[in-house]
């Protein structure tokens, strides 16, 4: 357990009633970690929280050996951290403020400083534009710089909110090289929406809803829960409702105009249904319509 | 259209804000006309109604600019609105046209804009319900001023500023810059006011005032009491143009925005905006190598906790980040537009040049700056805080290792930094004005000490409290509302107290004054102490600050509040530090200011004068002994502020009958404990400590004619430092006190009472006479001058001694002079009886000698301040020239004028000895006097001289009129040496500031106005009037015959013992040197107030060979006034002057005069047609407004050609 991440029993409530987190639980090993679930699932108050940005109201949260809800200090110096949304200084040069971020990451040292920024700019590919001010970057740009403030000082536990978010699929594959290359030691928790993401990164993940998780696990381990047992079939647009009453449907969605349903059934139930490849996100979808 | 309107309006309505502001109008006014300590504005006096007609109008004129603000809130909300929340797209894309939206959301706003202003009205309709308010400060409610002031101040100038605004808004679609127009029309009403403090400039300030607060005091500012109760100000002159002015200025305004917007373009403005250029992913077509290669590890040379360079690197970094943002730039180029016109303007009160000495240049910053300073803080702080949270960067920030309390202090130092940067440049301002002035004593420590240290620390402190509300609220918009609040609760806590105790009272300490002789002198200890005193508390309010800090998500207080607890453990090493060294100068200073020396607050200062005079008024008046000699032994001991004398006094029973007790009442200056009286045979019957009231039983009752010596033995001693400084009296150099500060005096002391009519019926005391009525059979009154009341002329002798390297100076020739244990010591004796009222000087002093005929003429003065001492010296001997041939002689050997520092500005006449303030005439720039210039050193000095005759020869029985014997007749002495010392051209300006001053001061009287011969301590009356009263006497019926009437005065009363002469023997002496057919002036002149209106209706000329022949038609009235001003129009049989003038030269107001003639006037209409030799340029009637009139400027007209 030397570097894991434990979270046990954490719950928050918010002052409107709002139940962000609901008595969660998880494990997380270094290696990047998916934390899938639609919005307002209750992700971004767990990743605040671990950030030390939030309280919680009852639970313990360990990094290895360190209270992270004691010691917010402490975690601070070994955390990187990407917010879901984030701004910058107005007219501020990126690499301005990398070289601003640094300092208030503890580095002192002027020249390892400066090496650093460099490094980090040079490995987000925004070197070019160092010299430009960060407000006029665009979207994928800003997210690069993102994950460069991230990675000052080599952090133990990074955590990146939705990092995706509106981004085109090239700055996302673009994104997603850059985490590859984080090392294998590092704790990495990736919250997104898009199951994707998860599939294509990460080893490990969990579902939430309503400040709940609904599972946790590796990949494989998600894809098992459903192996073989979804079926898929195009229907028309009138039936769908008579499908949705008859069947444990876990999505239907447009496939070249027509909608497609995909079924979650213990086997073929016919009727036109044709077995298809379990995905993340028939999982992801069972899940939150506690199907499974 | 009316859709948007009502759209507007119902929008607003709904809002909070408009209710709001409307409240907060109302109880300001409502405060300010219940309370006697809250005022808004000038302050009216106590005779006329609170909510008078004028007080009406003037209070809409003020509030007009105080709901500047709130207009621009509407304003720019309403012609943004579409635009920020992202609806214009939709709106502008609609089927709408656009004069329907456009005047539609103008006038929406307009009308809402309108509401807040009628809170004056509110105010004053529920100000008298308010239960501390005195019922007989109220008048009937005049509707039809309700009605003026609201359409002709209110709305007018909403409409003006709303104009502006929303042109500003439309054209910019930028809150700030809107904000920033309204905070540069408020320059524009400072500046306008600067103008405007010289007479010749009057109008121009009238006009460029957009909210017509200027115009409105030049059109009211003559009216007197009885008019301002009843009368609304007139809509005319400048204030009608300055309406007209502003209204056309802002409908153009109006035609050339609606002309210029549309719909389409809406990003359209005067200066092209640039556009943001977005970089594009496309800019870069390199795909990342993907090397998947591990990242290299760097670690943090440090993690959290507190480092030296992040601190300095933050710190620089919000600094620079306030430093160039162009809002701050902008808010410090309207202050420093403000202060360069404050600093372009160095004159007097007769607008004479001063020099630009440091203090005065300070003051002028401090007081052109300070409301910017106080503005840059309250915005920046909200900020600061809120910088990172604004700028969506603080989740970053808040989870990177960096310590709170590196972030929070670098805050702090950023904020302070960029406002230290402020205020070199502001020192560096005053220091260029300096030297453009060619005035090159430049005091850097002056400059030093209240830029950089004094200030710095006042906005330490305000900062701090800011940044600790901003933590603590944690709301943007609520955090500046509670600081606002914060600091206009700081600002009239000590009025709605009555209680002056600084140490309670955030960031207050005790009043300073710099004297370019004296430096900080009695000041320092309390600066020092005080300074440290609330800079500790800083220190305790920033840990706070830091504790609440907002690092990340707090949903709840209870978090933060553990948070905060957890914080303080950490910080607890310096909260303690702070906290002990805190309490302990705070202990410090209260040992210092209350236990050591006393403190008395003004209502406990009020409650002793009443009880005062409720236990002793009925002793006012008893028999007493009076003094007749004094010898002083009086040590100085300048650089401790300490004071020891000892005196041996003989006191004469000049009554009729035999006295048993003696009287006395203490001096406030000093502790009662701190005066001894020996009398053989006496003893203490009576010893009332807090009133300050002895009372001595004799054994042997003193008998009519008989003699006592009795000893005093008195000291000051300034142990610590005080809550004020009390008696800057005795100081390190620039000592100066007169004998009531060391001397008791015999009985009651009527000017000990609870003087302000208002606060008197407030405390439930009776009315109470300044002085007796003017009635020469009451010998009672005349019994005393109205200097003091228990001595008549007396003789005296005193050895002052002082610091070795200082000067001391007393009445009478200086008989010898000795040095003996390392002091110096001087004695002098009066050669001549005179008054018991004397003044001890001690200082470091140059000294310049002269010698006219036997006497020794001297002036004492500081070193720096030599450069007016030649015309100093040359009044006195021109005054001595004069005086002595035409009033008599002078009976001292000596004539000193002696210089001290500016905690007072006068000078006063003792008797051969005139204390002159450095505030006064020893600055004053005499080197570019223009022809017609008022020299105020010389003419002050004259006064003083002549003093020596009027009070110091001749003084008043204590009864009305007494002043007009002394003041007034040393107003004519001086204006005399003036006259032949510059010429009569000097007269008319000063005359004119004279006339000025009457006008404005009867205005302002609070109980009731008096003839000149009966004038009651009404500086107004009898200087000012007295001026313009003894003047024209003069010129009606001749110098000659006025010098031979104030002779025969000087020759009947000089050192006359009781009865003291009144001023109706002195009005007796005109009536007898004035020919029969001018006898009505000596009615009109001294025994009544008369008004005249002089007119000049129309003036020509035609040319008929070498000459012209001039046509002067001219409307003439005159008028009685009661004591309150009602007037009554009396016939006319007057004596008045027509003239007619050539064009004039430089400086002067009226060219030569081709013609003046003195005519009969019977009749009000008037038409004279006269031959003149040279071409004339103007004519009139009292040209040179030797009448009282109230509107002088229509006296002259320019004559047309016909």
């Amino acid at each position: 357990m030397q570097n894991y991440l434990s979270i046990s029993n954490l719950s928050k409530m918010y002052a409107n009633g709002v139940k962000a987190l609901d008595n969660v639980t998880l494990t997380i090993k270094p290696g990047m970690f998916g934390l899938l679930g639609p919005n307002g699932a209750g992700k971004s108050s767990l990743m605040r929280t671990l950030a030390t940005l939030q309280e919680a109201d009852s639970g313990e949260v360990y990094l290895g050996e360190l209270d992270v809800l004691k010691n917010k200090d402490e975690v601070r110096r070994r955390l990187g951290y990407l917010p879901q949304e984030f701004g910058v200084y107005p007219n501020v040069s990126a690499l301005i403020l990398l070289d601003h971020l640094a300092l208030l990451k503890g580095f002192h040292n002027k020249a390892e400083r400066r090496e650093m920024v460099d490094y980090l700019l040079q490995k987000v590919n925004l070197f070019e534009h160092r010299k430009k001010a960060v407000s006029s970057y665009s979207g994928g740009m800003r997210q690069r710089f993102g994950i460069a403030q991230c990675l000052i000082g080599s952090p133990e536990l990074v955590i990146v909110d939705e990092p995706t978010a509106g981004l085109d699929p090239g700055e996302r594959n673009r994104f997603y090289t850059i985490l590859s290359e984080i090392g294998e030691k590092t704790i990495v928790l990736l919250s997104t929406h898009i199951v994707q993401d998860v599939r294509e990164l990460c080893t490990q993940m969990a579902i939430m809803n309503q400040g709940r998780v609904l599972f946790e696990g590796s990949t494989d381990q998600a894809l098992s829960l459903i192996r073989g047992k979804v079926f898929e079939k195009q229907v028309g647009k009138q039936e769908l409702e008579a499908f949705q009453a008859q069947f444990r449907v876990l999505s239907s969605k447009m496939v070249g105009g027509v909608p497609r349903v995909h079924v979650l059934a213990d086997e073929n139930p016919g009727n036109g249904f044709m077995s298809a490849v379990e995905s993340l996100e028939d999982v992801y979808f069972a899940k939150l319509n506690n199907i499974i | 259209m009316w859709t948007f309107v009502k759209y507007e309006i119902s929008f607003w309505l709904r809002r909070p804000m408009v209710w709001i502001f409307l409240s907060v109008i109302s109880l300001m006014v409502a405060a300010s006309v219940s309370s006697d300590f809250i005022t808004i504005g000038g302050g009216t006096a106590d005779s006329v109604y609170r909510n008078a007609p004028t007080a009406i109008q003037q209070l809409y004129a003020i509030m007009s600019i105080l709901t500047l603000l709130m207009i621009t809130a509407f304003m720019n909300a309403t012609a943004n609105r579409d635009i920020s929340s992202g609806m214009s797209a939709l709106v502008f894309s609609s089927p709408i046209r656009k004069r329907d939206y456009f005047f539609g959301k103008f006038i929406g706003a307009f009308i809402i804009s309108c509401i807040p202003v009628l809170g004056t009205s509110l105010g004053m309709l529920i100000g008298p319900i308010f239960p501390w308010a005195d019922g007989n400060r109220f008048g009937e409610v005049f509707w039809y001023a309700h009605l003026h002031g609201f359409l002709i101040l209110g709305v007018a100038n909403t409409l003006i500023l709303g104009v502006f605004v929303f042109a500003l808004a439309v054209t910019f679609r930028n809150t700030m810059t809107s904000f920033l127009g309204a905070m540069m029309i408020l320059v524009v009403v400072s500046i306008s006011g600067v103008v405007g403090s010289n007479l010749d400039n009057e109008w121009i300030s009238a006009l460029i005032d957009p909210f017509g607060l200027t115009a409105l005091d030049q059109v009211a500012r003559f009216m007197s009491i009885d008019e301002q109760n009843t009368l609304t100000a007139p809509f005319n002159s400048w204030f009608l143009w300055n309406r007209l002015l502003w209204l056309g200025i802002s409908l153009s305004i109006m035609g050339v925005l609606y002309h210029r917007f549309s719909f389409t373009s809406k990003e359209s403005s005067w200066f092209g905006k640039r556009k943001k250029s977005v970089l594009s992913d496309k800019e870069e077509e390199l795909l990342i190598p993907a090397s998947f290669t591990p990242l290299r590890a760097f670690k943090a040379q440090s993690g959290n906790g507190f480092s030296w360079s992040t601190l300095i690197a933050f710190t620089r970094f919000q600094t620079l980040s306030i430093i160039r943002n162009q809002i701050f730039l902008i808010i410090l180029l309207i202050g420093l537009i403000n202060l360069g016109f404050n600093l372009s303007f160095f004159t007097d009160l007769y607008g004479t040049s001063v020099y630009a000495t440091t203090y005065s240049v300070v003051d002028r910053i401090i007081g052109g700056f300070y409301a910017f300073m106080v503005a840059i803080i309250i915005f920046y702080t909200g900020v600061l805080v809120w910088k990172e949270r604004d700028s969506g960067i603080s989740d970053m920030l808040d989870a990177s290792s960096v310590g709170t309390g590196t972030v929070f202090i670098s805050k702090f130092l950023a904020m302070m930094l960029a406002l230290a940067a402020i205020q070199v440049v502001l020192m560096v301002t005053g220091i260029l004005t300096q030297l453009l002035y060619g005035y090159p004593q430049i005091d850097l420590t002056h400059y030093v000490v209240e830029l950089l240290v004094m200030d710095m620390l006042t906005f330490a402190q305000l900062v701090a409290v800011a940044l600790l509300v901003h933590t603590l609220v944690n709301n943007r918009y609520v955090g500046y509302f509670v600081f606002v609040v914060v600091i206009i609760a700081q600002a009239s806590i000590k009025g709605i107290l009555r209680s002056e105790f600084n140490m309670f009272i955030l960031w207050s300490d005790p009043a300073r004054i710099f004297s370019d002789m004296n430096g900080y002198g009695p000041f320092v200890p309390g600066m020092f102490w005080f300074s440290l005193y609330w800079a500790l508390l800083v220190g305790i309010v920033l840990i706070v600050a830091f504790a609440f800090f907002v690092r990340g998500h707090h949903s709840q207080f209870r978090d933060r509040l553990n948070e905060a607890k957890m914080r303080l453990w950490k910080a607890k090493v310096p909260a303690l530090g702070f906290l002990t060294a805190f309490l302990l100068t705070g202990g410090w200073i209260y040992y210092n200011t209350a236990i050591i020396n006393n403190y008395t607050s003004s209502k406990e200062q009020e409650a002793i004068q009443k009880s005062y005079e409720l236990t002793y008024k009925k002793y006012e008046g008893i028999p007493q002994p009076r003094w007749v000699h004094f010898d002083y032994q009086i040590d100085i001991f300048p650089y401790e502020r300490d004071l020891f004398v000892k005196a041996s006094s003989i006191v004469v029973n000049k009554t009729n009958v035999p006295i048993d007790s003696l009287h006395f009442s203490l001096p406030g200056s000093l502790r009662p404990e701190n005066l001894q009286i020996f009398i053989d045979g006496a003893i203490l019957a009576l010893d009332d400590k807090r009133h300050g009231y002895r009372i001595y039983a004799l054994d042997q009752p003193l008998m009519p004619g008989d003699t006592l010596a009795m000893r005093i033995q008195s000291k000051i001693e300034t142990p610590g430092f005080e809550n004020e400084v009390s008696f800057t009296s005795l100081t390190q150099n620039g000592t100066f006190f007169n004998n009531f500060d060391i001397m008791p005096a015999f009985g009651y002391q009527s000017m000990s009472e609870v003087q302000s009519p208002s606060r008197r019926a407030r405390l439930g005391l009776p009315e109470r006479v300044r002085m007796p009525t003017l009635d020469e059979n009451d010998l009672l009154s005349r019994g005393n001058h109205y200097v003091s009341s228990d001595s008549d002329w007396i003789t005296m002798r005193a050895v002052v001694s002082t610091a070795e390297d200082q000067i001391a100076v007393a009445p009478g020739s200086l008989k010898r002079e000795w040095n003996e244990d390392g002091r110096r010591y001087f004695e002098y004796e009066l050669d001549h009886k005179a008054l018991n009222f004397y003044a001890f000087i001690s200082a470091r002093f140059e000294v310049a000698r002269e010698r006219w005929n036997d006497i020794d003429i001297e002036v004492y003065y500081s070193a720096r301040h030599a450069m007016n001492v030649p015309n100093m010296l040359a009044s006195i001997r021109q005054s001595l020239e004069y005086y002595t041939k035409n009033f008599g002689p002078y009976y001292h050997k000596q004539a000193r004028i002696i210089q001290f520092p500016r905690y007072s500005a006068f000078a006063q006449a003792f008797p051969g000895t005139m204390p002159y303030s450095e505030a006064i005439g020893f600055i004053s720039d005499l080197s570019n006097l223009k022809p017609g210039d008022i020299d105020p050193v010389f003419y002050v000095v004259a006064h003083e001289m002549a003093h020596q005759y009027w009070a110091h020869q001749v003084i008043g029985a204590r009864m009305q009129g007494a002043e007009m014997q002394s003041e007034t007749f040393s107003q004519y002495a001086a204006l005399m040496v003036m006259e032949k010392a510059f010429g009569r051209e000097q007269m008319d300006k000063f005359l004119r500031h004279e006339t000025d001053s009457y006008l404005r001061g009867r205005g302002q009287e609070l109980l009731a106005e008096r003839p000149l011969m009966q004038t009651e301590q009404q500086a107004y009356i009898f200087y000012n009037k007295g001026s313009m009263v003894m003047y024209y006497l003069k010129e009606m019926i001749g110098e000659e015959n006025v010098n031979q009437a104030l002779r025969s005065l000087i020759d009947m009363y000089s050192y006359q013992e009781p009865p003291y002469p009144t001023s109706a023997s002195a009005v007796r002496a005109f009536r007898d040197v004035t020919p029969d057919s001018l006898q009505y002036l000596i009615d009109d002149l001294f025994e009544t107030m008369t008004f005249f209106s002089n007119t000049v209706v129309s003036a020509d000329y035609t040319q008929d060979g070498e000459e012209y022949i001039v046509t002067l038609t001219t409307l003439t009235e005159k008028f009685r006034a009661d004591s309150l001003g009602v007037l009554i129009p009396m016939p006319l049989n007057d004596y008045i002057d027509i003239g007619i003038f050539a064009r004039s030269e430089q400086g002067l107001r009226l060219g030569k005069p081709l013609l003046m003639e003195r005519v009969h006037i019977t009749q009000k209409e008037n038409t004279f047609i006269r031959r003149v030799a040279a071409e004339p340029h103007e004519a009139g009637i009292d040209p040179w407004n030797y009448l009282i009139d109230r509107q002088p400027e229509t006296n002259i007209r320019r004559v047309i050609r016909n």
